[in-house]
């Protein structure tokens, strides 16, 4: 069962949010003792009481063991439950609200050690298990606290997304999505490219929501209420869901829907209605309604990802409440059939999504692509820079031009600007040198000097650009000219047979994110590589490269347009050169 | 292209480094195009724009009202982000060049697209 974890708060109409938030707030009951926004607040204070009950001091209070060095644990004194703990970090750390994303780790401690307390004392049962933090205003105490309570029925979300087969996307995509909301997910299901079901735990449903607005990968988000190999497990499950948490939806007042999925089978209509009946066992109490209903609950039927081999029973059952759904059909809006321009290289909608999502592009970003072309990716809320002059075009095709900034015409390889961090997102899809070839600006012979006057567009000598080099130049822009956090996203060919990891390019300010593979054609792919920018850049850092073992392996892709046409039948080979110069 | 745009580039001609910006705009044709007024966004550039060569842009420009820098509290100034996202945005220069401060190189703006591309020798090993 995936774990539940939420922050929360007891009065019944404050938000919900996640325990951790990446910006730092002043809450204004605060006292002097948590200072905002400083990295580390002072470690104990005598005047606060949690610190005190940490240090030993209090003899009224009783500590229990806890394996954890850093955290004690002990019952509150004013229980709200038959077992009530509070699990407390030795050092004095603010409320909720200071929590920073390094301080990730020890709220997940926290809860590790609550659960071990609760097992201690014969609960497995960790669906009637509560663990929360109060949100300021509604704190008792600053010193950060982590609830237990049980047994009480729960509040947190399970969650349930369809997505299609390309798994490793969907998960990389909704990983950056989740970390751009602020949402921590747990996910306990080994099913990556299995199935198409995912089950996770997010501690909102704004947060599903938001992520749902974003996704492309993602067909839909549910609450999950049940589920099982078989019809029965499915049955017993749900009889085991809580019934309060049904009891909202279910009222007489609501109306609602049932609907059945199926996964990669069709279902003739008298063995849908068969499903459907089999749950009047819940306890329904609105009237159905078709057309409009409040509430869409469904039935996810999950016979396997082989079209040749249908099973006669399904492998996964689930059974949940409709919450939201995700963003594909934008592909079919923003489709490259319909746009007024494009290039040789335009990129599909859907992967331009993905990237943007991959770069965490949120309102008011400013994203830079050195190699534009037609503009593929200038969908989501962005700005957008580069060479060429279509892509104004094409944004105001689809109603965005607000968001465009400008074009200019350069050599990637020799950046035009001024020294500074002034870019949120890089997202790229370089020339692999097939369709086009990959050039750089450079002299290959003496020319004679004396231009005075204004050159008037003109276009210098180009010396073939090594791939490798352009990657380099690539990742040295972007470690540059990147601010902190931001993300540079780019695809990389790669020639499949001689592939390892080692040959992703790597920067010493920039970490490594995802890697995630498209296949091209039988021996050739390419990968979309995610990096954050981790590190602030100095000028030692260009040249790090030149002493790394790990240039070796991919300046064999400097042939990479030989090796791609290696192998290929010779009039695929003749329709690529006919298409060149 | 825009004043902002402007802000940010710097000539790179071989021996030049940082003294190659600002680059000495001269315009020739300028056109005010309305762009949808976003105060996020223009609140989140102000901090990233050097206010020495914005304001000797707007000069040769002929631009009137500029602020001459940030004000106490520019994020909830309304006024003061709309006269910013005038100068920074709805100014586009359609022809005019550029010209490197130290190295005297034009770089021509053309149809709105500033061509920053070297000649062979101009470029920087």
């Amino acid at each position: 069962m995936a774990e539940e974890q939420e922050c929360y708060s007891t009065e019944p109409d404050s938000n919900r949010e996640p325990a951790t938030s990446a910006e730092p707030t002043v809450s204004p009951t605060q006292t002097s003792e948590v200072a905002a926004g400083s990295p580390e607040p002072e470690d104990y204070d005598s005047k606060c009481v949690f610190c005190r009950i940490a240090r030993g001091q209090e003899p009224n209070t009783e500590l229990l063991p806890c394996e954890n060095e850093d955290l004690v644990c002990f019952k509150d004194i004013k229980p709200a439950a038959p077992y009530h703990y509070l699990v407390v970090p030795k050092k004095h750390v603010g409320n909720c609200r200071d929590l920073k994303k390094d301080q990730v780790e020890l709220v997940e401690n926290m809860v590790a050690v609550g659960k071990t307390i609760v097992e201690r004392n014969n609960f497995t049962d960790f669906k009637n298990v509560r663990m929360g933090f109060h949100m300021p205003p509604f704190c008792s105490i600053s010193h950060l606290h982590l609830h237990v309570l049980a047994p009480v029925n729960q509040l947190g979300f399970i969650s349930k997304l369809i997505y299609r087969a390309n798994s490793y996307w969907f998960i990389t995509e909704i990983k950056s999505l989740l970390s751009l909301f602020g949402g921590q997910f747990t996910t306990s299901q080994e099913t990556y490219g299995k199935s198409p079901f995912w089950i996770l735990s997010i501690p909102s449903e704004d947060i599903a929501r938001n992520l749902m607005k974003r996704t492309v990968c993602a067909k839909s988000i549910f609450e999950l209420w049940g589920h099982g190999r078989s019809p029965e497990e499915l049955y017993r499950s749900l009889k085991n869901y809580p019934v309060e948490k049904m009891i909202p939806y279910l009222h007489s007042d609501s109306t609602y829907k049932i609907k059945i999925h199926t996964f990669n089978k069709t279902l003739t209509q008298e063995e849908k209605v068969k499903r459907i009946d089999a749950l009047e066992f819940l306890p329904f109490e609105g009237k159905v309604n078709l057309k409009k209903p409040q509430h869409v609950f469904s039935i996810l039927e999950d016979y396997g990802l082989n079209p040749n081999c249908i099973p006669e029973n399904p492998h996964n059952i689930y059974f949940g409440r409709w919450i939201a759904d995700g963003q594909r059909e934008l592909i079919e809006s923003y489709s490259v059939k319909k746009r007024h321009f494009i290039g040789n290289t335009s990129m599909d909608a859907g992967l331009s999504f993905i990237m943007a999502n991959h770069g965490k592009v949120k309102e008011n970003d400013i994203v830079f692509d050195p190699f534009v072309g037609t503009g593929k990716a200038s969908r989501k809320n962005q700005k957008w820079r580069g060479p060429d002059e279509n892509i104004r075009a094409n944004l105001r095709q689809y109603g965005l031009e607000k968001y465009y900034l400008d074009v200019l015409v350069s050599d990637a390889s020799k950046p035009c600007w001024r020294k500074g961090t002034y870019f949120d997102a890089v997202i790229t899809d370089p020339p692999y040198g097939i369709r086009e070839a990959t050039r750089r600006t450079g002299s290959q012979k003496e020319i004679p000097k004396g231009i005075d006057k204004c050159p008037e567009s003109h276009v210098p000598v180009s010396l073939s650009y090594h791939l490798s080099d352009m990657f380099f130049d690539l990742l040295n822009f972007a470690a540059e000219t990147l601010v902190l956090g931001g993300r540079l996203v780019y695809w990389l060919p790669v020639y499949t047979p001689e592939y390892t990891e080692e040959m992703v390019p790597w920067h010493p300010c920039l970490q490594l994110i995802s890697n995630c593979e498209q296949k091209l054609s039988s021996h050739t792919s390419r990968r979309l590589i995610t990096m954050e920018k981790v590190k602030t850049f100095e000028d030692r850092d260009q040249y790090s490269h030149l002493l790394s073992d790990q240039i070796l392996p991919y300046q064999g892709h400097n042939s990479f347009r030989e090796k791609y046409f290696s192998g290929v039948t010779k009039r695929i080979a003749k329709e690529e050169k006919s298409s060149q110069e | 292209m825009k004043l902002l745009t402007h802000n940010l580039l710097s000539s790179h001609v071989r021996g030049v480094g940082p003294r190659g910006y600002p680059l000495r705009l001269q315009a020739t044709e300028v056109r005010i195009n309305p762009v949808e007024f976003n105060p996020d966004f223009v609140a989140r550039m102000i901090p990233k724009v050097e206010w020495a060569a914005l304001l000797e842009a707007a000069d040769t420009l002929h631009l009137v009202e500029v602020p001459e820098g940030p004000t106490e509290g520019y994020e909830r100034d309304e006024k003061f982000l709309r006269k910013m996202h005038h100068v920074l945005l709805e100014v586009d220069v359609l022809e005019g060049t550029l010209q490197c401060p130290e190295s005297g190189r034009l770089f021509p703006i053309s149809r709105g697209i500033p061509n920053m591309l070297l000649n062979d020798e101009e470029t920087e090993t």
